[in-house]
């Protein structure tokens, strides 16, 4: 795979994440809505409501592609200091883990996002 | 240019060599190395270390210079790993690095030639410990060792990036000047091709090295200049080809007016005066009379410089190329230690001689 393919590649992934994201949340968002009950109110609700969740998706999404590329590269970071220093692994995990701690907090806003419906 | 970014592409392999660094020898070790009283109590003080293999090589040979053979060999091994774990355009420019190995493996091969050929000599016995596999270019290590004339020497590097520049050569040439010009030659050679493939890297990487090779041309050449000059007494026309083009000395108005000099005039000062201060003041605070030693004590200085270069290196970005030539150096720096102590306790030397000339 050359260099072009590969950028074109990402490209395409992040368009089609960002699509996933928006039709989910549009279609998981519905349901919700549908139980307000008059008219008025339902439809103001329903468009207030899509974007809260889409928020939260947002939140927790962002969160946990942030951890996953800091992941990405502390992982092989440590994977390389671990080849020539097996006794420092549990060291290796600490940093680790701090990079997970990105999409905890992902995850606590997206909740509290939700929260506040 | 590559696409990845600095931290993708050093992530893994910057954190290894950190690691490898932390597992350099310490002091303790060079110095129970350095008291060794045999060749065996020193490799038994290796047991745990990188050169742990060495015992197994000394019981199977009984000889330093297969130990010597070893940590050449070694040296390549390092570069090539290295190499494996960059992108391609940064491969090429690691592999080039690899060049520093195979000139000298050259150099070796041209003397056993030299010592052959021209001086009618036995080489069976020096042949053995030189490495005959590949190292970057295909070269046929036995050809060059064992040629009649120059012109098969020729034809052993005719794949090899040395061909164009040997072909000046031949053994009228070398018989009257002997190797010095021809090997000064090969080395340009090899810059010349790091140069040339240090284009590719991105411009924070491609800064650092060139300055590294900038303050290597101007360490060799102020020695060359210094060593052919007042030594062996060179013409200007010769002394300019032996130079390495890039740093502050080989375009300089100083280099110039120091030519222009009578051979007894010529003083590292006029040189250094406005390249290298720091050198020239410190020359002058030690109050160094005669020419040889005011050449110790410059080599000395670069040499620290040098190493004060390195490990900056080591404290600045930990995402940039500074830690594989830091690295490079520091392996380097301690092949030659181990080398040069295992040499002086074979021959028996003192304590105080070994660490001498090791540190």
């Amino acid at each position: 795979m050359n260099v072009h393919s590969f950028k074109s590649r990402v490209k395409v992934s992040l368009i089609i994440t960002v699509l996933v994201m928006l039709v989910a949340s549009a279609v998981f968002a519905a349901p919700l809505a549908a139980s307000e009950t008059t008219a008025a109110a339902e439809q103001e609700s329903s468009s207030s409501l899509i974007w809260v969740v889409i928020s939260a998706a947002a939140a927790f999404s962002f969160g946990a592609l942030a951890a996953g590329f800091a992941i990405s590269h502390v992982g092989a970071a440590a994977m390389g200091a671990m080849s020539e220093k097996p006794e420092i692994g549990s060291q290796a995990l600490i940093f680790i883990a701090l990079a997970e701690g990105l999409v905890v907090f992902g995850f606590i806003t997206a909740l509290m996002i939700l929260g506040k419906v | 240019m590559s696409y990845r970014t600095p931290i993708s592409r050093y992530a893994f392999i910057n954190a290894k060599l950190q690691a490898r660094i932390g597992k350099l020898l310490p002091q303790q070790v060079i110095d129970s190395l350095i008291r060794s009283k045999s060749v065996e109590q020193l490799l038994h003080h290796l047991e745990h270390t990188v050169y742990a293999p060495l015992d197994e090589i000394y019981q199977e040979f009984g000889d330093v210079q297969a130990l010597e053979a070893f940590i050449f060999q070694r040296n390549i091994t390092i570069h090539r790993e290295v190499a494996s774990a960059l992108d391609p355009d940064y491969r090429k420019c690691i592999i080039a690095m690899n060049r520093k190995a195979e000139v000298e493996n050259l150099k070796s091969m041209i003397r056993l030639y030299f010592s052959n050929t021209i001086k009618g000599q036995n080489i069976d016995y020096r042949l053995a410990y030189l490495y005959q596999k590949q190292i970057v270019d295909e070269i046929d290590w036995l050809q060059i060792a064992n040629a009649s004339n120059f012109d098969q020497v020729k034809e052993a590097l005719s794949r090899s990036i040395y061909h164009e520049a040997v072909s000046g050569f031949d053994d009228d040439k070398l018989r009257e000047n002997g190797l010095f010009t021809l090997e000064i030659t090969l080395d340009k050679v090899r810059v010349k091709e790091l140069r040339n493939q240090l284009q590719r890297l991105s411009r924070g990487d491609r800064k650092i090295l060139r300055s590294i090779l900038d303050r290597d041309a101007d360490l060799k050449n102020i020695i060359n200049i210094f060593r052919y000059s007042s030594s062996y007494h060179l013409p200007n026309e010769t002394l300019e080809t032996l130079l390495f083009e890039g740093g502050t000395i080989y375009h300089s108005k100083e280099l110039r007016d120091f030519l222009l000099l009578e051979e007894a005039k010529r003083s590292p000062f006029v040189l250094l005066e406005d390249t290298y201060p720091a050198a020239a003041r410190r020359l002058k605070e030690m109050e160094i009379k005669d020419l040889p030693g005011q050449l110790v004590e410059l080599e000395n200085y670069l040499f620290a410089s040098r190493k004060e270069e390195f490990s900056s290196l080591l404290r600045r970005d930990p995402f940039s190329i500074g830690i594989i030539l830091s690295y490079f150096f520091l392996e380097e720096r301690q092949d030659n230690l181990v080398k040069t102590i295992i040499n002086g306790v074979h021959y028996q030397l003192s304590t105080s001689r070994i660490r001498e000339l090791a540190l």
